[in-house]
């Protein structure tokens, strides 16, 4: 409180400050020694200035006029006026001027002194909010004279309080039955005595008929205090009985009736809000709870219970409610440790709560109780159930690394069908290129051919080295056709034109092609009725072809040949069989690879393009052998079908 | 016995020389010519009992001469030689009135005993 002191005396004022300072140090007191100065104080300052404490007698004046001067410029301090002993008139007339309180100089006037100050400051700001909004009271009365006394008193002394009159029980009715001006009123001032209906009647009326929540002060008559309690009964909120002077008591009995129903409103409105406000606490959709500093449970709203399945009962107040949450000690011990470290402020923390039901849900936790503390309440938090999108996030990681997955196989599956593609196309390129350059490389052996033919043919007569070197070269340019033929038979791209052929006369015609030297022996045997195979006839006989070219050049002593064919599960097999030197594991696991021999020449085909052949009318080839004793290749050939 | 006219068509000099010294040697009258082109403009100077051509040459080709020369001269036949052993291509022979097509390197002895029958039949 800031004090502006008005004394003269220097004396005074230093007792004074030194008590004010002593007992009251947060006032801070600026003195002024003149009613001038004060005045000045007041101009300059005048708005920091809670109360101004002065003295009656001044050198230049009085207390009396600085308070008349202050009153009314309407400066906003609290006034309190110091005077002498026997000076109760004055007290009167200082108070009648507008001071908040008077302070006689007795006794221990000091030690009053800041409880003084103080109520006064209080009284005056009352005072201010009470001029600021003023009391609107319903009079009905039916004396004119009472209304006008009534009238004049409130005016001189209660200028805040507003009168309206009205002179029956119905002009009552009417003007509080309508809604429109039930608002328009604060009080109802009602003498017992209205022409028309007794007071009694008419507060039985209006609680039925209208919801009359201003309050009624009955103005009663002496001898009636029957009727008074009557009316409280009735729902009045006060009496006053006429008697003498009961018009000086008039504004405050009216003030607190209708303060008092502003509390009984105001509590409601209070109460409202606060039953709003737990609602939403206790219903909200998410889970609510507070905790002493012992983890003990002190709030558990029913979102927890809907979650959890614990009830409130079950969780709080019991010292076991976590273990319940979090059965796992080593993990209570952990949330703990972390809680700690965290402190009452985190956001969406999740854990793992065991509802009574047994099931594990996720809930992330955020408490910010830290910055928001609640009385009563060492910690308080809210939870989200967050078990579903975990969840799905949990599926979503599951699915994407699946995905991942598949699209690694995917990628891979692809990679090879593209290195597939790529080598299949360097073939087919290389397999062009074979087939040009071994086109071409005929028409010079042609040439060498010929001119070793002429060279024969001219010289009969040179020596049996000129013959025997026209010899090698004509067998070298044999061999250097063998090889170009069977490149370009690698090389080709087959056209299989499938024709219905009987095995046997492919072998016959074979067999007549080869030139068998006399140390092979050729057994071969099928059956009459072995059935017709659908294949291309000029593939067949290259393959058997191959396949006694094989089998001779597996017996360059000799040997046999042994062919027989039986028919099969729809299927023809077809055994080659030589009696010659036989193929280790390793040679037999390779014999069908392109560029695999062990002959000195040759590039390695022969046997490669057999089997290209033999998958090509959609047959398979197989080899079996035993080292040093020969070897037995078998071909399948599917059966022409439509055959019984 | 009569001395038969032979022509040999081949781009490849070599081929036609070596082809044409055989059979000299073994009494034909072999000339050479080393495009379709010239080939015909032999065939209209002189007579021949036969030609032996290759099929790929550059400008026209073996099957073209063969039409060619079929038309003039319907009687004498024409065999092809070529390196290229596609049926597709002894079809197309064939088809011009090829007598035969033939896979270099040529088997000279066929060729003679072709020629010895062509001598016989005359």
């Amino acid at each position: 409180m800031k004090i502006l002191y008005v004394e003269d005396d220097p004396g005074n004022v230093e007792l004074t400050q030194r008590e004010l300072r002593r007992s009251a140090p947060h006032f801070s007191v600026d003195v002024a020694a003149t009613r001038q100065e004060a005045l000045d104080l007041l101009e300059q300052q005048g708005e920091e200035y809670d109360l101004v404490l002065t003295d009656l007698r001044l050198p230049d004046g009085d207390g009396l006029s600085l308070l008349k001067h202050i009153r009314g410029r309407a400066l906003p301090v609290a006034v309190v006026v110091i005077t002498g002993r026997g000076d109760e008139e004055t007290a009167v007339t200082v108070l009648k001027a507008g001071a908040n309180d008077y302070i006689v100089k007795r006794d221990d006037y000091l030690a009053r002194l800041p409880l003084t100050l103080e109520s006064a400051l209080h009284r005056y700001r009352a005072d201010v909010m009470r001029l600021a909004r003023p009391l609107r009271v319903l009079y009905a009365e039916h004396n004119p004279s009472d209304i006008d006394l009534t009238r004049r008193h409130l005016e001189r002394y209660a200028p805040y309080i507003t009168l309206e009159a009205i002179h029956t029980a119905p002009d009552v009715m009417a003007r509080l039955g309508s809604e429109g001006t039930l608002g328009a009123y604060d009080v109802l001032l009602l003498d017992y005595r209205l022409p028309g209906m007794n007071a009694l009647e008419l507060l039985k009326k209006l609680q039925q008929q209208t919801s009359l929540d201003i309050p009624v002060v009955l103005v009663t008559g002496q001898g009636d205090a029957d009727v008074a309690t009557q009316a409280l009964k009735l729902g009045a909120s006060d009496y006053i009985t006429k008697n003498t002077g009961y018009l000086y008591q008039l504004p405050s009995v009216l003030e607190n009736a209708y303060h008092r129903t502003q509390l009984v409103r105001e509590q409601e409105a209070l109460w409202e809000s606060e039953q709003r406000l737990r609602k939403i606490i206790e219903h909200m959709p998410v889970l609510l709870d507070a905790f002493d500093e012992k983890g003990v449970a002190l709030f558990w709203n029913s979102e927890c219970e809907r979650v959890t399945g614990y009830t409130a009962d079950e969780i709080v107040g019991n010292p076991h409610g976590m273990e319940l949450l979090v059965p796992d000690r080593r993990v209570r011990v952990d949330i703990l440790k972390h809680l700690q470290t965290l402190g009452n402020y985190y956001r969406d923390w999740e854990i793992d709560v065991t509802c009574k039901d047994g099931q594990v849900r996720t809930i992330a936790w955020s408490n910010i109780s830290r910055d928001y503390p609640i009385p009563n309440w060492q910690s308080w938090g809210i939870g989200v159930d967050v078990t579903a999108r975990k969840r799905a996030e949990a599926d979503l990681k599951t699915y994407s690394a699946h995905l991942e997955e598949m699209v690694r196989e995917r990628t891979a599956a692809l990679q090879e069908a593209q290195e597939q593609l790529v080598r299949q196309e360097k073939l087919a390129v290389l397999g062009q290129l074979a087939g040009g350059v071994g086109h071409e490389l005929r028409t010079p052996l042609a040439t060498i051919s010929n001119a070793v033919y002429y060279l024969n043919m001219t010289l009969p007569d040179a020596g049996q080295t000129t013959h025997e070197y026209l010899g090698i070269i004509e067998t070298e340019v044999h061999n250097s056709e063998r090889i170009i033929a069977e490149l370009l038979d690698f090389a080709r791209i087959d056209i299989v034109t499938t024709q219905t052929i009987h095995l046997s006369a492919i072998v016959e015609q074979v067999l007549k092609k080869q030139a068998l030297p006399d140390t092979i022996r050729v057994t071969w045997d099928f059956s009459q009725d072995l059935p017709s195979i659908a294949a291309d006839p000029r593939h067949l006989e290259q393959i058997l072809e191959d396949l006694v070219i094989n089998a001779l050049q597996a017996m360059p002593q000799g040997g046999e040949i042994r062919l027989d064919a039986t028919a099969h599960d729809g299927a023809l097999r077809l055994r080659v069989t030589d009696t010659g030197c036989g193929m280790s594991p390793e040679h037999r696991s390779k014999v069908f690879e392109p560029l695999f021999t062990t002959k000195t020449r040759g590039i390695g085909l022969g046997l490669a393009i057999c089997k290209k052949l033999v998958e090509a009318n959609g047959g398979t080839i197989l080899v079996e052998s035993r080292e040093g004793c020969g070897s037995t290749f078998m071909i399948t050939l599917p059966i022409k079908e439509s055959q019984a | 016995m009569r001395h038969l006219n032979v022509l040999i068509v081949d781009d490849d000099p070599m081929m036609a020389k070596t082809l044409a010294d055989i059979l000299q040697f073994k009494g034909y009258v072999s000339k050479t010519a080393h495009s379709g082109q010239e080939a015909l403009d032999n065939c209209s100077r002189n007579a021949f009992d036969c030609v032996i051509s290759d099929v790929k040459m550059p400008g026209m080709t073996g099957v073209e001469l063969c039409r060619r020369l079929k038309r003039r001269a319907p009687e004498v036949p024409v065999v092809l030689m070529t390196a290229y052993s596609e049926d597709e291509l002894v079809r197309k022979g064939r088809a011009e009135g090829a007598t035969d097509v033939l896979t270099k390197p040529i088997h000279i002895d066929d060729m003679l005993a072709f020629l010895r029958a062509l001598e016989e039949s005359d």
